[in-house]
């Protein structure tokens, strides 16, 4: 019994003394260590594509966009088209008997153009509708053909047996055929129309059926056919003397990232290509083009009197010999520079979007290709500018902000951070100040807190050519405790902020491809480790 | 219920101190049947003080404190150990084994764990305080070693006892071992140094690193191990005993990972430039994984490798006085092929009465610390022998400073 009660003891005392709070052991660590770098180029500021390096290590803009793009609706566009056609026996009352072919008639179907003459027209997708309705007391074999409509050399064609009628109504068949692909001749069943698809119908009573009886006026062919959402990606004729007026907004690049400050900048230069790919002549004018700054309300129309407000001839397009290819395009280009327009006005605006009025008539000289002009839906009028300048400016409270999409919520890692102390360093290689800031911002993009800034990062040391020689480093210290910690965890977006300044404002500064900026952030906190 | 089974088996398994000889009293030769069941557990160390290691094993916080009477104790170089064991063995005598008399067979089942480690001071530093403190500095984590396993061993064997005269008997047992899991780390020349202002961090490691497949829980590894032992009286008052334990091995399946690192780099923070790239709109992803991880843990694979077991060997020698009321003895211990030492120790036991008999205990080694303990055992009639034992009531009861603890108890009854 003694012994019992001494085991009993023993047991609830090792029970007591092995009992686990946790799953796992926990104590708390100092760490101090680099958390994350970058090191930013110009590559990272401009892309690689529209930057060149020359051979002293300056770099150049070769900035090229389009700025106009015409719209194929402008010439013409297929509506949707529905024809009925209902056809009475003509003759005195006849037995039609098994097997006959009692019927067979061409039908045109005009489409809905207006302005243009075409006589061909490929489909890049659209379907024809064809619904046949069948009033006699035989079952009915109907062939309906597009002898124009061809797909890989072959005619658009098919057979169908509708049923006859009967007390519940006439026999009815309804068919959707995918006009994806065909080439449609469109002048008509005399081959001298135009805007014209011609089809033909067959009909032959039913083989295995009985003979059966139709009277005069009876009607023996109900068919409606439906042209519905066709899209041509090419089409050939008469493209009519359009005179068409647009008037429209591009956006365009950095522009957008700039939200306050001013830049001035060198020399540069700035063609205007204005490319004709349709096949028929043009006539162009652009009453105005202007550099547009939203943010300013600032617009600043270019001055190029060669080309605004000049009418402009463009001769047409030419077919490309090889199959599937762009057609050759005409080309007209408009050089301009600070000597022949307000190009540098223009850019230093810091434009976000270009708006522009433009002028087009097509064929001023009426049909002189009788019939032949062209127009590919992918290929039509654009006009494109590309800019080619040093990357040479200078720039006084200019303003760069972006934001970064973050999703911190579930890295758990985070949890375990106490107060941490942050340091960010950064060693700036470029001759301009830039003071920082980042910020964390809501779903909605509201800011819920500003981890840094502004910071001022100081410029690199210069030479007397405003060069710079060596970087200067600048360090700053964030505090992060757990509720900086939880608002970073619910942040959506990091927005950065950059505010440039060159120094001595108005004198020009050169970029070289070497300048960095190097930036490294150090965590100096506590760890539970669990 | 789970939960109170694995807390049941873990108290039970804990009162440690590993049976090196059949019987618990020396000069003590029985005859007949016998069932008995022994659980020990031991921690030791030169650096790691008990309530640390209690902290650490029972998942309990591990604070400055506790950190700093470790701290106080650690050196260039520094080791600990751990282990449980848990057996049954049950002897069945028999007249004659091949014309052997005096002869009986023995059949054991023992499940056990082993954790063994060699570390360097400033690895104890880094892992448990952080890199702050060598800021500025170099952390020396190279030569670090850790082995921890368990695994379970089926016994069979045979003992013979002979007691005409001078009494004398010897046994022999081999052991198959079934491993449950293995993790093992081994670095040789490694180490970190940290900026200042933590502005980057070289890291320089030789490291491998062996862990049995974690998916296949049922049958690891395999192997077999070998124990056997001598004893003899010299005189009718003197006895002398030499025996090895646990000479083995576990061969751990293909399937166990071994991954070997030699490498040497800087780092400087997960790069995000791509996150400044203003220039596109489909902005870089920045993977820590590739960053943190894959920089050098890329040399990854799948193969078996031979484990030895902690095998022990040693020999002590007993003499009584006044009859069988005293008895003092002395001995010398080693565990092969790990960080532990050599162990010495000195014991007396006196017997009160036909039932009890109680010893002290002078120890020093393993790990390298001197310590004290006592033992008690008593004959309960029904021929039932119970007996609690600890080598290392200095560690345990010196408080913040013990570096080893220990206890071992058994039941048997034979028939």
């Amino acid at each position: 019994m003694k012994i019992r009660n001494i085991a009993a003891v023993l047991i609830l005392l090792l029970f007591h003394s092995c009992s686990k709070e946790y799953d796992k052991p926990r104590w708390d660590v100092s760490v101090i260590g680099p958390l994350v770098q970058a090191e930013i180029g110009i590559g990272n500021l401009i892309a690689d594509s529209i930057t060149s390096i020359q051979g002293d290590g300056s770099v150049h803009i070769l900035y090229e966009r389009s700025f106009y793009d015409f719209n194929l609706d402008s010439i013409y566009e297929v509506p949707d088209t529905i024809i009925p056609k209902v056809i009475t026996w003509p003759f005195v009352t006849s037995t039609i008997n098994p097997g006959f072919p009692f019927f067979s008639n061409n039908n045109n179907v005009l489409l809905g153009l207006s302005g243009v003459s075409l006589n061909e027209l490929r489909v890049r997708s659209g379907i024809i509708r064809v619904e046949m309705i069948n009033t006699l007391p035989s079952k009915i074999i109907y062939t309906y053909t597009i002898p124009g409509a061809v797909k890989n050399g072959t005619a658009l064609t098919f057979t169908q047996t509708v049923d006859e009628a009967g007390p519940g109504g006439p026999g009815r068949f309804i068919m959707d055929i995918d006009l994806s692909g065909y080439s449609v001749n469109l002048k008509g069943s005399t081959n001298s129309s135009f805007n014209t698809i011609y089809y033909n119908v067959q009909a032959v009573s039913d083989p295995s059926g009985t003979a059966f009886t139709v009277n005069f006026n009876d009607t023996v062919i109900n068919i409606m056919t439906s042209i519905i959402d066709m899209e041509p990606s090419y089409a050939r004729g008469y493209l009519g003397q359009n005179f068409i007026r647009e008037s429209s907004s591009e956006n365009i690049g950095i522009g957008g990232l700039i939200k306050d400050g001013m830049i001035k900048l060198d020399s540069m230069n700035l063609d205007i290509f204005i490319d004709n790919y349709i096949g028929a002549d043009a006539r162009i004018k652009f009453n105005f083009l202007e550099s547009v700054n939203s943010r300013s309300s600032a617009s600043v129309p270019l001055n190029a009197p060669t080309m605004i407000g000049n009418v402009i001839n463009i001769n047409r397009a030419i077919e490309n010999p090889v199959t599937g290819q762009a057609p050759i395009k005409s080309s007209r280009v408009f050089s301009l520079n600070n000597s022949n327009s307000n190009l540098i006005s223009f850019i230093e605006n810091i434009p976000d979007r270009i708006n522009y009025e433009a002028e087009i008539e097509f064929n001023p000289l009426g049909n002189i290709s009788s019939y032949n002009d062209f127009v590919y839906s992918d290929y039509l009028v654009e006009g494109r500018m590309k800019l080619s300048m040093p990357l040479r400016f200078a720039a006084e409270n200019l303003m760069l902000a972006d934001t970064q999409k973050m999703e911190l919520g579930t890295f758990t890692d985070f949890d375990n951070a106490g107060e941490t102390r942050l340091k960010l360093i950064v060693e700036n290689g470029f001759p301009f100040d830039i003071e920082l800031q980042l910020f964390v911002l809501d779903e909605q993009r509201n800011i819920t807190d500003s981890l840094l800034g502004p910071g001022l990062v100081r410029k690199a040391n210069t030479d007397l050519n405003y060069i710079a020689v060596s970087p200067i480093l600048s360090e700053f210290d964030v505090f992060a405790d757990s509720r900086r910690r939880d608002i970073l965890k619910n942040g959506k977006y990091l927005g950065i902020r950059g505010r440039f300044n060159t120094p001595d404002y108005s004198q020009l500064i050169q970029i070289y491809s070497h300048y960095k900026l190097k930036l490294r952030l150090t965590g100096d906190g506590i760890y539970s480790i669990r | 219920m789970k939960i109170a089974l694995f807390i049941f088996f873990c108290c039970i398994s804990a009162f440690s101190q590993a049976q090196v000889w059949r019987s618990e009293l020396p000069f003590s030769y029985e005859s007949g049947n016998r069932l008995s069941i022994s659980g020990n557990y031991k921690f030791g160390s030169d650096a790691i003080t008990n309530e640390f290691a209690q902290a650490y094993f029972l998942n309990k916080f591990i604070g400055t404190e506790l950190k700093d009477n470790v701290s106080s104790n650690l050196k260039e170089k520094n080791r600990f150990g751990a282990d449980y064991n848990f057996n049954i063995e049950f002897r069945s005598e028999a007249d004659t084994i091949m014309g052997i008399s005096g002869a009986s067979f023995i059949f054991n089942f023992s499940n056990r764990y082993f954790l063994d480690s060699r570390f360097p001071g400033d690895a104890f530093e880094l892992y448990f305080r952080g890199n702050k403190m060598f800021e500025g500095q170099t952390a020396d984590i190279g030569k670090f070693e850790l082995n921890a396993f368990r695994y379970q061993q089926v016994s069979a064997g045979i003992e013979i006892q002979r007691s005409a005269n001078k009494s004398s008997s010897c046994y022999a047992l081999i052991s198959l071992n079934r491993g449950i899991d293995y993790f093992g780390i081994r670095t040789n020349e490694s180490s970190l140094f940290t900026a200042q202002d933590g502005f980057y961090m070289d890291l320089g490691l030789d490291m491998e690193i062996r862990q049995s497949d974690s998916l296949r829980r049922r049958f690891q590894g395999a192997g077999a191990s070998l124990s056997a032992g001598w004893s003899a009286e010299f005189s009718s008052s003197s006895q002398l005993t030499a025996y090895f334990q646990n000479l083995g091995f576990i061969n751990w399946g293909s399937r166990s990972a071994y991954i070997p690192v030699d490498t040497s780099f800087r780092f400087e923070g997960i790069d995000v430039s791509e996150l400044f790239n203003f220039s596109d709109s489909v902005r870089g992803i920045v993977d820590n994984d590739s960053a943190y991880i894959q920089a050098f843990l890329t040399n990854r694979k799948k193969e078996s490798f031979i484990m030895k077991t902690p095998a022990r060997i040693g020999m002590n020698y007993y003499k009584k006085f006044d009859g069988d009321r005293m008895i003092a003895g002395a001995g010398i211990e080693h565990v092969l092929f790990y960080n532990t030492g050599f162990s010495g120790w000195t014991e007396f036991r006196y017997k009160t009465g036909k039932y009890h008999h109680t010893g002290v205990k002078l120890l020093y080694g393993l790990y390298g610390n001197l310590d004290a303990g006592l033992s008690y055992l008593l004959h309960i009639p029904g021929n039932f022998t119970v007996m609690l034992q600890s080598d290392y009531l200095v560690g345990m009861l010196t408080g913040s400073k013990g570096k080893a603890q220990g206890a071992f108890v058994s039941l048997s009854k034979t028939f």
